[in-house]
């Protein structure tokens, strides 16, 4: 993991295996199936729900400040607490959860590297207790929205040189061919991409045990593409969340300086009025 | 506690690839059935048995693909 851009922010199985009684470390697990923290989960392990308490319920946005600040709060978690996040799918929601608490200015979040599917796989210990949380006062920073693209930005960047759009989403999302995920909901009214973006499903990003590809792997699979840290970059997917991964990598793994997460994505553009809409694959794919 | 058995294996169910993923807590068995891309769980069960949570996450599964494709 040494050779990331920014190392500090991964820490491995065994780090937390290790550090799973350390008082100034809160682990927090975050799943997309939101069931499976109850199944057994890191010992001393919370689990946060993506759905309730990781968004604004009532309007569609991220969790508001007071909000945040509640669920830190509640969680025992101090402003200078190392909150290390891990979940299903490969950290899909954990990185969603990382992402909210920089725009809140915390200062030590990490991700566990492979995540729930690793520490499953190497048969650490699990624990099916929650545990009890000492409330304490969390206070947030205003939202940082420099590392967050809003539709009308999305707009301007997809016509812009210096700016590049990447769709982590599958290739079958990115073609139109599909507009969910087989078996899940169908959110958008039309399929296919915003024009320009490149296809690079999240998902390549990972190892086979879950854990995230070396730097120089990485650097390949991006920089192939034409998302190169000269570039301003914006990820995009469905709802935000598996974008809200490759913004890690590209943000901490590469260290590119200016990566930003469209969380509005196609759930958002595919069921706007005269949107621009791409159907095809690039040849090279 | 620890998870024991821990298994992936992909299959063809209805026409999609999924990861059927499967591992031992305690006394209870799990099974998960994602789609292979991108990786969301699409059914779930727990059961005594290996066989039975694979069984009925997999028709639950197999019933929410059908729903899709019709």
């Amino acid at each position: 993991m040494a050779d990331y851009a920014h190392p500090e922010v991964l820490v491995s199985t065994d780090w937390v295996d290790q550090h799973k009684t350390d008082p100034n470390v809160v682990i927090a697990e975050v799943d997309v199936d939101t069931t499976a923290y109850n199944e057994g989960h890191v010992p001393g392990s919370i689990g946060w729900n993506w759905q309730t308490q990781l968004c604004d319920t009532v309007q569609r946005d991220v969790i508001s400040k007071t909000d945040l600040e509640k669920l830190l709060g509640n969680s025992g978690i101090t402003n200078n607490t190392t909150v290390v996040l891990y979940g299903d799918n490969n950290n899909w929601f954990a990185a969603w959860a990382l992402w909210q608490l920089k725009m809140y200015g915390h200062k030590d979040a990490r991700i566990m590297n492979g995540g729930r599917k690793k520490w499953l796989a190497e048969g650490k210990q699990l624990s099916k207790d929650v545990p009890s949380t000492k409330l304490v006062t969390y206070t947030a920073t205003n939202r940082d929205e420099s590392i967050r693209t809003y539709l009308n930005q999305a707009m301007q960047a997809m016509q812009a040189s210096d700016y590049v759009m990447v769709d982590v989403r599958s290739a079958d999302e990115y073609s139109g061919k599909i507009l969910s995920p087989p078996g899940l909901p169908e959110t958008c009214q039309r399929g296919g991409h915003i024009p320009g973006a490149k296809n690079i499903p999240w998902g390549q990003a990972c190892n086979e045990d879950g854990t995230f590809k070396s730097r120089d792997e990485l650097q390949t699979l991006y920089g192939g593409k034409g998302v190169t840290s000269d570039k301003n970059v914006i990820a995009y997917c469905r709802i935000g969340e598996r974008s809200s991964h490759t913004w890690f990598v590209l943000k901490y793994l590469l260290g590119y300086p200016s990566v930003t997460n469209y969380d509005g994505s196609w759930t958002e553009w595919g069921n706007l009025v005269g949107a621009p809409v791409e159907k095809a694959m690039p040849a090279s794919s | 506690m620890k998870s024991e058995h821990f298994a992936e294996e992909f299959r063809e169910l209805h026409s999609t690839r999924v990861c059927i993923t499967t591992y031992c807590i305690g006394d209870e068995f799990h099974c998960h059935v994602s789609n292979a891309d991108p990786g969301a769980t699409i059914a779930r069960a727990s059961a005594k048995t290996k066989e039975d949570a694979e069984r009925v996450a997999i028709n639950k599964a197999l019933e929410r693909l059908s729903f899709r494709i019709q």
